[in-house]
């Protein structure tokens, strides 16, 4: 009783374990009014938290994501790690961002702001202030809660890197004081690194938006107020529940149109908001068609849609650095006013990014420990839903007669690689920004496509399908997804996972040798037969038999990983033989005495393993086809003389 | 003379000139068999014993293609060095054509189609024709100094512009202004060559900058002249892909016919080189003779000259 009235007092409120929308278990709930000043590119904003202590100690030190002060100088762990450049896009040195926490205290409570204390757990880099601790006068006890108060001022950059501003455009994302999320008692806050992005508890936002009359604002959820002010200004309420973070967005150049998206089998109904920037208005019946096929192909594959809106932001031309973001039912898509057709460019990231509000959004693994969990099986998605509705041949680009499929481009990055760094891994340890990207994004689509063909595509949707309905609105890692894979396909799939998720190395089996020659009949001595008699006996003693031919197939692993494999021999009357070998060894034989020779011989005759980072030496013919070479070489010739006509004009 | 007048007789004169046309033609080839032998031989060695090479006759496998640029760095690397080496050595070969083109056209005697007078006007001209194109390098340099402040002009106005349109048409404009600094400064060098022969002249800067003054004292009737001709070779090049377009590469039958085809194109390319060179130089003879009335006749060499004026 004297402990419950201490903990009063100290205005930590004790509920039991509630939940929200009844999707996920909230642990946090926001309540947040925000006011966008858009001449200082400031938004000023209030914050009350209240945070559910989950696990079984008690807390006395809460941890908070402060991400904008990842912009604040030229040494914070952001921007040294990504060189203070963003997929391509510079840091504007007239324009930094950060968060500054004016106030933080208990509701009807302590002022904590004396106790807050920037922490670099990562990488203890001085400059760094994007995780910010704060001590509790008492601790917040098992299934207890506690309320914050919070007022804070974030200046937003000019946008290089996902949030920011460019004229009048705003994307706030990562814009208040987020609390970490304390796993197995112990915070798991990591700082703002340029190869990380984000990772949180579920929980219940209701944000109230004052922004000047004229801009047209976006935001995750569903609105349910729109209030005009006195002073010009109008104040939009929205509301979401089961989700881990909040963004929106606001342009006085949006165009706004709202569709309805109803699919039967899986039943889905949501309201699909487009905010299209002015000037990309020709490009809209791209992203309402990408939007359509996500949320029909996620539904359909994974689990249907559970929220009631799906809002997609264009950013603003010269804001690009703002695309291709998730946010919780919200996310930033691309293009340009001239993208061409046949560059699917807008489509896949509209697709993708769709994407993520399942695979980060619903299910929320650990982005900063575990990209390829979000990034990885989101690119494997993309690549299925973007062959599904553009064809497996052309769905990357179909444009002046250059077709390219989204598996081949994944493939290309993987196969030009290092072998510096595994799939799993701390995102902010790889070698690389490219090492990074090419593990999570391409390599880890490269084994979910090879997981696929290796166990059939109905066992693999299964298993997408029981991991997502297993861990929506929680938090899986690695091993939980293995456990899945091995549970539904009823398999050990550690020899699998072991080598394409922890090992740096590669996937290369092939034919290293083919031959195929005549077997001579008998000439020589042999016992029982006088030697000088040999020649003369020929076909008397032997008698004469169809000729015969050995042939011989030697398939060999190139690369480190060991997987087992099949082998198809064809021979010259066409008939098939079909092998298999373990591929532990680095070559196996296979001979094969027969009337006919052997033509051709292929390892992975089904091109299952597109991990494999070399199908050209995976077969191997007796006869080489020139006609391609000719092909090949006469239209570049062509192209060589055209350009020296230019050269003598 | 007319501007069509001298268009018509430049496509004319090409069209009666079939030898130098094969000789243009020939000469492509024969530097482009080199890149024929590099591409087949880096091509063939990336897809080795393969059994995937089949299948790209019928469909174009981007794993296999891609694995094949990817994994041919280095040779494509030497090829690509290799390729440009034949560039350069083509470029001092086609000045030697010009000499042999120029002097063919400009010679009225019965002999004027013969080789020897090709040849040896090549040769005759090939020094100071070398020069020139040394020398002409003043232009792209003034060109150049153009184009970077253009360019600087034109990034303040675009500077943080959210206007994709207008940045979209100013590097439309960017690109156009490009083209039309190179074809000035082509079409000064053709009349700089022309004027050379013509008048037998010998010094190479000197005849640039008055090919230049000349450019540009008759800008009406040099450019129109030279877009005319430009648009005759972009129909033929509008016309070569209309044809080679719809014919699918699947069969050896076609890729030869598609071959063909690219010779038929890169001989008109030739034509029209022939075209321009005839056009500009009646153009410029025409121009010359009204202003020869008037002022002193130039120092001359060339007793053909003489006979090429009142030609015309
Ligand atoms: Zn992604």
């Amino acid at each position: 009783m004297k402990r419950s009235a201490l903990l009063l007092i100290a205005g930590v409120l004790v509920f039991s374990v509630s939940s929200s929308g009844g999707l996920s278990r909230q642990v946090v709930a926001y309540d947040l009014k925000a006011r966008l000043q858009t001449d200082t590119k400031t938004v000023e904003g209030q914050e009350v938290l209240t945070w559910l202590n989950e696990s079984e100690d008690p807390v006395s030190e809460l941890q908070f994501h402060l991400y904008m002060n990842a912009f604040k100088n030229n040494r914070t762990t952001f921007m040294k790690e990504s060189g203070r450049t963003h997929r391509g896009f510079k840091a504007d040195e007239e324009n930094w961002g950060r968060i500054e926490v004016r106030k933080i205290s208990i509701r009807d409570g302590d002022d904590l702001t004396g106790t807050m204390a920037f922490i670099r757990p990562d990488d203890q880099n001085p400059d760094d202030q994007t995780v910010m601790k704060v001590t509790l006068p008492l601790p917040v006890n098992p299934r207890e809660k506690i309320t914050l108060v919070i007022d804070f001022a974030t200046k937003l950059p000019k946008v290089f890197a996902r949030s920011g501003f460019v004229g009048d455009f705003f994307m706030v994302g990562q814009w208040f004081p987020k609390i970490g999320v304390l796993k197995d008692g112990v915070w798991n806050c990591h700082q703002y690194h340029a190869q990380s992005e984000f990772f949180a508890d579920y929980g219940a936002f209701r944000v109230e938006l004052t922004v000047p009359a004229r801009y047209v604002v976006g935001a995750t959820g569903k609105r349910i107020s729109e209030t005009q002010n006195a002073d010009g200004s109008k104040t939009y309420v929205h509301v979401q529940e089961d989700v881990h973070d909040f963004a929106w967005t606001a342009c006085p150049e949006f165009v706004e149109f709202r569709e309805k998206f109803s699919l039967k089998n899986p039943p889905v109904e949501t309201e699909m908001i487009f905010l299209i920037h002015r000037r990309h208005l020709g490009q809209k019946d791209r992203y309402v068609r990408a939007l359509r096929q996500g949320l029909e192909f996620y539904s359909t594959s994974y689990g249907p849609y559970p929220y009631e809106t799906i809002t997609l932001v264009d950013p603003a031309p010269g804001a690009a650095a703002a695309g291709g973001m998730e946010y919780p039912t919200l996310f930033t898509a691309d293009t340009t006013s001239f993208m061409p057709r046949g560059v699917r460019m807008p489509e896949m990231v509209t697709i993708h990014e769709f994407g993520h509000g399942y695979w980060y959004g619903i299910v929320g693994s650990n982005e900063f420990e575990e990209a390829w969990l979000d990034e990885g099986i989101n690119s494997y998605s993309e690549a299925k839903a973007m062959d599904k509705y553009y064809g497996p041949d052309g769905s990357m680009i179909d444009f002046l007669g250059l077709r390219i499929g989204e598996i081949p481009f994944q493939r290309m990055s993987v196969i030009a690689s290092g072998r510096f760094d595994p799939i799993d891994k701390f995102s902010w340890a790889y070698v690389s920004g490219g090492s990074y990207s090419l593990n999570v994004y391409q390599k880890a689509s490269l084994m979910l496509l090879t997981l696929e063909r290796l166990l059939g595509e109905d066992v693999m949707s299964r298993i997408m399908k029981t991991y997502y309905e297993e861990w929506k609105f929680r938090h899986p890692t690695t091993k939980d997804f293995i456990r899945v894979a091995e549970k539904v396909s009823g398999k050990d799939l550690a020899w699998f996972f072991d080598q394409v998720l922890y090992s740096p190395d590669r996937l290369d089996y092939g034919i290293s040798d083919l031959a195929s020659f005549e077997v001579l009949d008998p000439l020589g001595m042999f016992d029982g037969l006088p030697a000088k008699e040999t020649p003369a006996v020929k076909g008397a003693k032997f008698p004469a038999a169809p000729k015969q031919f050995r042939s011989e197939v030697v398939a060999a692993r190139f690369g480190e990983w060991i997987f087992p494999q099949e082998i198809l021999v064809v021979f010259s009357d066409g008939s098939r033989v079909r092998e298999t070998w373990d591929g532990r060894d680095r070559w196996k034989r296979f001979v094969y005495v027969k009337p006919v020779k052997a033509v051709s011989a292929e390892v992975d005759p089904d091109r299952k393993l597109v991990l494999d980072a070399n199908i050209t030496n995976n077969s191997r013919v007796i006869e080489r086809a020139r006609r391609p070479v000719l092909k090949y070489t006469l239209g570049f010739v062509g192209w060589f003389q055209a350009l020296l006509s230019l050269v003598s004009l | 003379m007319s501007i069509l007048a001298c268009y018509a007789k430049g496509i004319r004169t090409a069209s009666a000139r079939p030898k130098i046309i094969l000789l243009l033609w020939a000469a492509n080839v024969l530097f482009a068999s080199i890149a024929y032998v590099l591409f087949a031989s880096v091509f063939a060695s990336a897809l080795g014993p393969s059994g995937a090479a089949a299948g790209l006759m019928k469909k174009a496998d981007m794993n296999v293609l891609l694995e094949a640029i990817v994994n041919s760095g280095r040779p494509m690397g030497v090829m690509q060095a290799a390729l440009f080496a034949v560039i350069l050595i083509y470029f001092l070969v086609s000045i030697f054509l010009q000499g042999g083109i120029l002097r063919g056209l400009v010679e009225s005697s019965p002999e004027a189609r013969s080789g020897r007078v090709f040849f040896d006007g090549g040769a005759r001209y090939y020094g100071r024709f070398f020069r020139l194109a040394f020398c002409s390098l003043l232009l792209w340099i003034a060109a150049a100094v153009v184009f970077i402040v253009l360019n600087i002009a034109l990034r303040a106005v675009t500077k943080n512009s959210t206007n994709e349109q207008l940045t979209f048409t100013l590097s439309l404009f960017k690109i156009a202004f490009v083209l039309f600094l190179v074809f000035l400064i082509k079409m000064i060098m053709d009349y700089a060559r022309i004027r050379m022969v013509t008048r037998d002249a010998n010094k190479a800067l000197p005849a640039l900058l008055s090919s230049a003054r000349y450019v540009f004292g008759h800008p009406g009737s040099t450019l129109v002249l030279y877009y005319l001709l430009g648009l005759t070779g972009l129909s033929i090049l509008a016309l070569w892909r209309l044809v080679i377009s719809p014919i699918r590469m699947t069969t050896a039958a076609a890729v030869w016919a598609g071959f063909f085809l690219t010779q038929l194109f890169i001989a008109s390319r030739g034509w029209l080189h022939l075209a321009y060179q005839a056009a500009q130089l009646v153009n410029f003879q025409s121009q010359k003779t009204l202003l020869l009335y008037n002022a002193v006749a130039p120092r001359s060499y060339d007793p053909h000259l003489r006979q090429g004026d009142s030609h015309v």
